[in-house]
């Protein structure tokens, strides 16, 4: 008691005692083991060596198995050291005594004993720190051979234990790791293949079906997998892979396992040994046949509606339910003179109308807004400021809840149907009026025939002869809608009907224009002298001539008719419609005058006039 | 016809610029007894009419060369002339009364002689009357 008591008042001085100092302060008198100097050889140096050392050590001696212990072992000892010098073992360790008997009394018998990485709890840093470490039990003898003691030599194993601990943790969780990516290779439905680090050889390929299964390495690899015409671009991209060593990446066309072309995105990295060389290439392969074939399709499909779009000359706009323009076509930015579409993008609409057009647009987009498809047509000005004249068809477009999401907009340029049927109304009203100035015509010239004839049959025969001259005049006008004619043409179709064998009728003159109304008093003169002749002059024997001729000279028109060889000329006893006619109808045409002279050597006709409208003819 | 009145008090100008049509009207206008002047265009219409008082009827076409047409011709008659009777014909085009001077007549070519020859007398029934 009195050792503790005084170990315990110098507790805190003989904390920091060496193991030796202890020793040689500790009061072996009170032991079993006696005064220091009373301990028998064996003993002494067994001690020695063991405060000599630096592996923590220590000594279970006598039939006690009192203990003793060095520095290094103080620190296993924790708060035990230092009262635990000198006491018996089981008063020392007396939770693992139980444990412990079995061991030391074998050792005591003779034999060693090793314990491997005992964990230990130790506060020797002060704080609680896990160590573990090894125990050896070795039987220390006297010169007898008698087992004495047991000498207990430890080591810190901690360090090795936490290491080898790290590696089994690592370890696991490497085969965890593994195992997923085992899993996840197997339920990928990708290709899987290895190449030599140089790309020559295939090693395996694994085609999960699309592709045919590589089971022996290749080195004609490219010839089975991939097409000719895409060696040369597949080639560059591995050999730059190789060369930099970095992952090989591309989306190329690949034969599938059924003979037809596809497409996979293929992915291979680098595997390196120990020393960092590559060993070989480790890549997976999608399919990705379907995406390409949707997407050339949605290409095509797209090119396709692009080119009918771009195709129709109609402008095709799409409107948003405000009526402002959100999309034009190709062809209809060409009909509209739009050069960008920005220009116009967002405009409202119904203001590219004029007038009536404007309502007609708010009209259709407010219809097309309930639904209701409609039409209407009108002018409206292209971005050059081009009248046009259009025929629109406004739609809606339904979204997918049924409603009018969006407006279609389909304009036609019908400006040229327009001005065709405008064109046809006016050429329709015109004849009209002309019709019904022929019939008024021939309405004047029968009743004027009417009112001189002597009797039905000379009516008859003068009102059938001179309307047949009328149409005849017609039928030369016809070929320059009505407005003109060549003199040469009237007075050739005027004197048609009279022609009689020989050369016994002639004409002659300049190229002259002739307005209608010009042409058809000519023709009616014409007929109305040669209609005489027949009677009663130059063509009513076998003899005669007529003589036509005219003249544009000095600002005046001149026609003259001259009959000669004919039958003695007798002036008629009442001038007729014909000489009314020739005399003053046609004359006034001229805005000149007719003079008919009843010469006896043959009757002489002279028209004059101005040339009016009369155009000489290049 | 036992008329109360002597048509050649009564004269009638025809314009019309077309000659043959224009014969025809003023022989028409003779025949039915009248004093008849002849004019091929408006401008000439108006000479006439400043030298002849006597004129009362003024029977012209529309469509025709110069200053004026007919129905200008007419609306200028009635407004300088109130007393002379208008009768306007056309082949082109359809007259209504609204484009006419108040009583205008309108007659659509071609036109019965009959017609115009009873509104002639009509006219010159009220004027005499």
């Amino acid at each position: 008691m009195m050792r503790h008591a005084k170990l315990g008042t110098d507790a805190g001085r003989t904390g920091s005692l060496r193991m030796a100092d202890l020793f040689r302060l500790y009061d072996w008198a009170s032991t079993p083991l006696g005064k220091r100097e009373t301990w028998p050889a064996v003993l002494r140096t067994t001690v020695d060596l063991m405060l000599a050392s630096l592996h923590p050590m220590c000594v279970m001696w006598g039939p006690e198995r009192i203990f003793l212990y060095n520095d290094g072992y103080a620190e296993i000892l924790g708060a035990r050291h230092p009262s635990a010098l000198g006491l018996r073992t089981e008063d020392v360790w007396p939770e693992l005594w139980d444990d412990l008997v079995p061991l030391i009394d074998r050792t005591f018998r003779g034999e060693s004993c090793a314990f491997r990485d005992q964990p230990l709890t130790m506060m020797r840093n002060g704080f609680e720190e896990q160590v573990w470490y090894d125990f050896a039990y070795s039987p220390v003898g006297d010169e007898r051979g008698e087992v004495v003691g047991l000498l207990n030599v430890t080591s810190d194993c901690t360090a090795r234990v936490v290491a080898q601990r790290e590696r089994d943790a690592a370890i696991e969780r490497l085969r965890a790791s593994e195992k997923r990516l085992a899993a996840l290779v197997e339920a990928s439905s990708d290709s899987l293949y290895s190449m030599s680090p140089d790309w020559q050889e295939m090693r395996t390929l694994q085609g999960r079906g699309f592709i045919t299964d590589a089971d022996a390495p290749s080195v004609r690899w490219m010839d089975e997998y991939l097409l000719p015409e895409d060696r040369t671009e597949v080639s560059d991209r591995i050999a730059t892979a190789v060369a930099r060593t970095e992952p090989f990446e591309m989306e190329h066309r690949v034969r599938l396992a059924d003979g037809s072309t596809g497409w996979i995105f293929s992915r291979a990295v680098p595997v390196r040994d120990g020393e960092g060389r590559v060993t070989e290439w480790f890549g997976m392969a999608a399919d990705a046949t379907a995406r390409h074939r949707a997407l050339e399709q949605l290409r095509e499909s797209e090119s396709f509606m692009r080119g009918v779009l771009a195709a129709s000359s109609d402008c095709i706009k799409v409107l948003d339910l405000d009526a402002r323009l959100t999309f034009m076509s190709e062809g209809g930015k060409r009909v509209m003179d739009v050069s960008d579409f920005n220009a116009v993008a967002g405009c409202p609409w119904p203001s590219f109308w004029e007038g009536e057009g404007h309502l007609a647009a708010k009209e259709a987009v407010a219809a097309a807004r309930a639904g209701v498809a409609s039409g209407f047509q009108g002018y409206a000005d292209t971005m050059k400021g081009n009248r046009r004249y259009w025929d629109v068809q406004v739609s809606p477009i339904v979204g997918a809840d049924g409603k009018p999401e969006r407006i279609l907009s389909i304009s036609r340029d019908i400006t040229d149907l327009k001005v065709a049927e405008e064109a046809r109304a006016v050429l329709a009203q015109e004849l009209a009026h002309r019709m019904k100035n022929s019939l008024a015509m021939v309405q004047a010239i029968v009743t004027q025939t009417l009112r001189q004839a002597k009797s039905m049959e000379e009516a008859r025969a003068a009102v059938g002869q001179r309307l047949s001259a009328l149409g005849r005049a017609q039928d030369i006008l016809t070929r320059s809608n009505f407005t003109e004619a060549d003199i040469h043409d009237v007075v050739a179709a005027a004197i048609d009907p009279y022609r009689v064998v020989g050369d016994r009728i002639s004409w002659s003159g300049p190229p002259l224009i002739l307005t209608s109304q010009r042409a058809l008093g000519l023709s009616l003169a014409v007929h109305e002298l040669a209609t005489n002749a027949v009677k009663y002059g130059a063509l009513s024997n076998e003899a005669g001539h007529v003589a036509m001729s005219w003249r544009c000279e000095d600002g005046a028109f001149a026609f003259d008719w001259v009959e000669t060889d004919g039958p003695p000329v007798v002036p008629p006893g009442s001038r007729g419609f014909g000489s009314k006619l020739i005399e003053r109808i046609v004359a006034a045409y001229f805005e000149g005058e007719g003079h008919l002279d009843f010469n006896p050597a043959g009757i002489r006709f002279r028209l004059t006039g101005m040339p009016g409208s009369i155009a000489v003819e290049a | 016809m036992g008329q109360s009145f002597n048509p050649a008090d009564v004269a009638v100008l025809v314009v019309e610029d077309d000659a043959l049509l224009r014969a025809e009207a003023v022989d028409l206008c003779i025949e039915a007894g009248f004093t008849t002047y002849e004019a091929r265009n408006a401008d000439q219409a108006i000479r006439l009419l400043e030298r002849h008082s006597e004129i009362r009827v003024l029977f012209t076409d529309i469509e025709m060369e110069g200053s004026m047409d007919g129905l200008k011709l007419a609306h200028a008659v009635r407004e300088r002339w109130p007393p002379v009777a208008i009768m306007v014909t056309s082949g082109r085009r359809k007259v209504t009364k609204e484009d006419l001077p108040d009583n205008g007549l309108f007659f659509a070519k071609p036109y019965p002689p009959d017609d115009i020859v009873k509104a002639l007398n009509g006219i010159a029934a009220q004027v005499m009357g």
